[in-house]
């Protein structure tokens, strides 16, 4: 990790959650800004773009997936990583999100290693394919 | 004939008839031998009666021959007493006039009674010898005897010798007026004349008689030589009879006569002479009235059976035949002909027991009928009840399916609301124990309920996980061709790490050459995960996990996919149970109850079906058929 700081935007309605992130990725050296619902997560995203985003799918205001269409429209390169809170066996929602531009989809209640592994996200430029995702920060 | 117990049929016709026939021969028979002894025995009588009858009639005439010489001698004799002592000249003029008087005298004499040798005679010249001469001792001394007491005597037979004439010395005593015996005169008679007389009387047509004297001699007889020959006859029955001095009256049957053949024979005693006329009468010529009767009694016997035959035959033809009737028509009714009536117009106890089958037979026809009817209803029912029982058991497949789908719904639906309300809470608890037990260091007080909160967070995530899985399996998804021995090979990759720790031994046995199956990836790699960590769990102390696939043999069309192994087994009573959502056999918190079942809803959910084969302390085997949905792939290896 290097010095600078990395910022993290968690958008989710759950308090619980945006605590367990800044508990799991302050101690890292992420700063961890949150949004409580898809229209606040979206105005955030217009201010400015963010090393990775947590974005929950289920939420007032907005969805998931909804947020994830107007967002690409603005940034195409933001690095997500949708947070479902249902399952999927048949990989379908995964692969829809993905076609929606998510770089991830994890699973709530998801492990550790899911977020650790996913903030290699950020190492790799978010999406591999992602160029801009590195010039940007 | 129809055949029935097993003793031999018997015509009621032949047994009437020949019960008619014994019972009337035998009172025929009976009645015949009374009426023939009773006749018998008063034909014997007759017989009997006829032989004495003509014996006395005989008799008479013999003893008249006799009387008739002694007459003429007592006559003489008292003529010669009277005329006191003629000359000796004279006395021989009297005797010859008195031989000439008689053709049976052939010589007369006189004897003195006080000089007995001085007597006169009178022989024709060349005549036969001296009367006195000629007589035995005892005989003359028997003459002498009974003269002297004023009897008369005749003696025994004697034959002469020159002319062969049977012969019999008379004497009567001749008498003076004071009854003084003065003499004898006698005189020999010939039984020639008797002779004649006895041989030409009748007896019958073919009977005979002759005359014996006191001592069973024969005196005069048809056959002169045998009267010659002196014969005694007391050897014959009627003989001996009368020299015993037995009465006349019944004898035997029939006895030996004089010619020796079978006689009836009868006896007249002629007290003076001594003598007796025997009568005899050929049995068969006696009897033959009896005889003639006899067949007359035979043939009418004979004709009464046939005619008691022919009767017998009529009668009970006459009894059977509505019998005969009656069994027909029963035989007919036998044969489900159960219209059959039967026309019986006697008036007796045949006719009501027509009637009365008649009756039968028609009761037994609505009885039938009643009984056809019911029958029908009853295989109606029955076959609606089939129905019923078949529609029942379709309702209740299909009540327990939509028992079993409404289960898996309202899970389904419970599952979809509570996860996403459990995953954000379990999401944080999970998050925050991670965290705390990443930055935990070893030895730490808070590292073992921590760990704690990990673990258990962890199985409430596989929890709800099940339960979502287990929500989506009735929704369609999407199906693609799949290599089945690979999707094994996938799903055991996973299942590999736990057998690992368990001490479980994993054997794969691909099948090869397995057609593709269409159906979701997960699905199928769910069957198996769920299968062999089922099959872990029913081994706690290590064993054996076989995992196979193949073609079906039993099912053509289907492939299978074969989990067992060598745990604890599934008692009988749980088999049924097993597939049920929320059944488990694991301690609380153990199991979800979902694994087995989720196996169940998939496999039904493709068209396919699963079999346990368990034994208690053998182990399991699950088999999951799944249909085949496309051409067989090259064989792949798991």
């Amino acid at each position: 990790m290097t010095g600078v700081k990395r910022h993290i935007l968690i958008i989710d309605d759950e308090q619980g959650f945006h605590d367990l992130f800044r508990f799991i990725l302050e101690p890292l050296g992420f700063t961890v800004n949150s949004a409580y619902d898809g229209v606040e997560g979206l105005a955030r995203l217009k201010e400015k773009g963010y090393d990775l985003v947590f974005m929950d799918v289920h939420m007032p205001k907005m969805t998931g997936p909804e947020l994830m269409k107007q967002l690409m429209q603005i940034r195409p390169s933001q690095p997500v990583v949708i947070m479902s809170s249902g399952s999927d066996p048949a990989q379908t929602f995964e692969k829809d999100v993905k076609e929606l531009g998510a770089a991830a989809c994890i699973f709530k209640p998801f492990e550790l290693e899911e977020i650790t592994k996913n903030l290699e996200l950020i190492a790799n430029g978010g999406r591999g394919n992602h160029e801009q995702n590195n010039t940007r920060s | 004939m129809p055949k029935h117990a097993p003793e031999k049929f018997r015509s009621l016709t032949l047994t009437l008839a020949a019960a008619f026939f014994i019972l009337s021969a035998v009172v025929l028979f009976i009645s015949g031998s009374v009426q023939t002894y009773f006749n018998f025995q008063a034909q014997r009588h007759i017989v009997s009666a006829r032989q004495e009858l003509i014996a006395r009639n005989a008799g008479d005439a013999v003893k008249r021959f006799v009387q008739k010489r002694l007459n003429t001698l007592k006559t003489a004799s008292r003529f010669s007493g009277r005329s006191g002592d003629p000359a000796r000249q004279d006395r021989k003029l009297f005797l010859e006039n008195l031989r000439n008087s008689d053709p049976a005298f052939r010589q007369v004499t006189m004897v003195n009674a006080r000089e007995l040798e001085s007597h006169t005679s009178f022989r024709p010249a060349g005549g036969p010898p001296d009367l006195l001469g000629r007589q035995k001792g005892p005989d003359k001394r028997e003459m002498f005897s009974q003269t002297g007491r004023g009897q008369n005597y005749i003696g025994p037979l004697y034959i002469d010798a020159a002319t062969h004439e049977p012969l019999v010395l008379m004497a009567v005593p001749i008498m003076d007026a004071m009854e003084n015996l003065k003499g004898i005169l006698l005189a020999e008679v010939n039984l020639k004349l008797m002779q004649d007389m006895v041989g030409t009387l009748k007896v019958g047509d073919s009977g005979r008689s002759y005359v014996v004297d006191r001592r069973g001699n024969l005196l005069a007889f048809g056959d002169i030589s045998r009267v010659l020959k002196q014969e005694n006859l007391i050897r014959l029955h009627e003989v001996s009879r009368f020299v015993t001095g037995g009465g006349p009256g019944a004898g035997p049957v029939a006895s030996k006569g004089i010619m020796d053949t079978y006689v009836v024979t009868g006896h007249a005693p002629l007290d003076n002479p001594d003598w007796a006329v025997i009568t005899e009468l050929p049995a068969m010529e006696a009897y033959q009235p009896l005889i003639q009767m006899y067949k007359l009694s035979a043939l009418s016997i004979l004709l009464g059976l046939i005619l008691a035959i022919m009767t017998g035959l009529y009668l009970s033809k006459k009894i059977t035949r509505p019998l005969i009737d009656l069994r027909n028509a029963a035989v007919k009714i036998g044969r489900g002909e159960l219209n059959t009536q039967i026309t019986v117009a006697a008036g007796n106890e045949i006719g009501d027991l027509a009637h009365a089958f008649n009756q039968m037979a028609r009761n037994l026809r609505e009885t039938t009928t009643s009984i056809e009817a019911l029958n029908k209803e009853i295989t109606e029912r029955k076959k609606a009840e089939g129905k019923i029982k078949a529609a029942y058991a379709e309702l209740k497949t299909a009540q327990d399916r939509l028992g079993q789908s409404e289960k898996m719904a309202a899970v389904g639906q419970l599952a979809a609301g509570v996860a996403h309300e459990m995953n954000n809470p379990l999401g944080i608890i999970l998050g925050f124990a991670q965290s705390l037990v990443k930055r935990l260091k070893e030895g730490e007080p808070l590292a073992l309920p921590l760990k704690t909160i990990e673990r258990e967070a962890v199985r409430c995530k596989n929890l709800v996980q099940n339960l979502l899985t287990f929500s989506r399996t009735q929704k369609n998804e999407q199906q693609e061709l799949l290599d089945l021995n690979s999707q094994v090979e996938s799903a055991l990759a996973l299942v590999e790490a736990q057998t690992k720790t368990r001490g479980v031994e994993l054997i794969r046995e691909p099948g090869a050459g397995l057609p593709m199956i269409k159906a979701g990836k997960i699905r199928i790699q769910q069957i198996i995960i769920n299968l062999a960590n089922n099959a872990v769990d029913a081994m706690p102390k290590g064993g054996t996990l076989t995992v196979g696939t193949m073609l079906s043999d039993r099912r053509p069309g289907y492939v299978e996919i074969k989990v067992g192994d060598t745990g604890m087994g599934i008692p009988k009573e749980l088999q049924k149970k097993i597939f049920e959502p929320f059944f488990t056999t694991k301690e609380v918190g153990k199991g979800t109850g979902l694994g087995l079942s989720l196996v169940y809803e998939i496999a039904r959910a493709y068209g396919g079906d699963i079999e346990l084969e368990s034994e208690e302390g053998k182990g399991a085997k699950f088999t999951v058929f799944l249909p085949v949905r496309a051409e067989a792939a090259p064989g792949g290896s798991l």
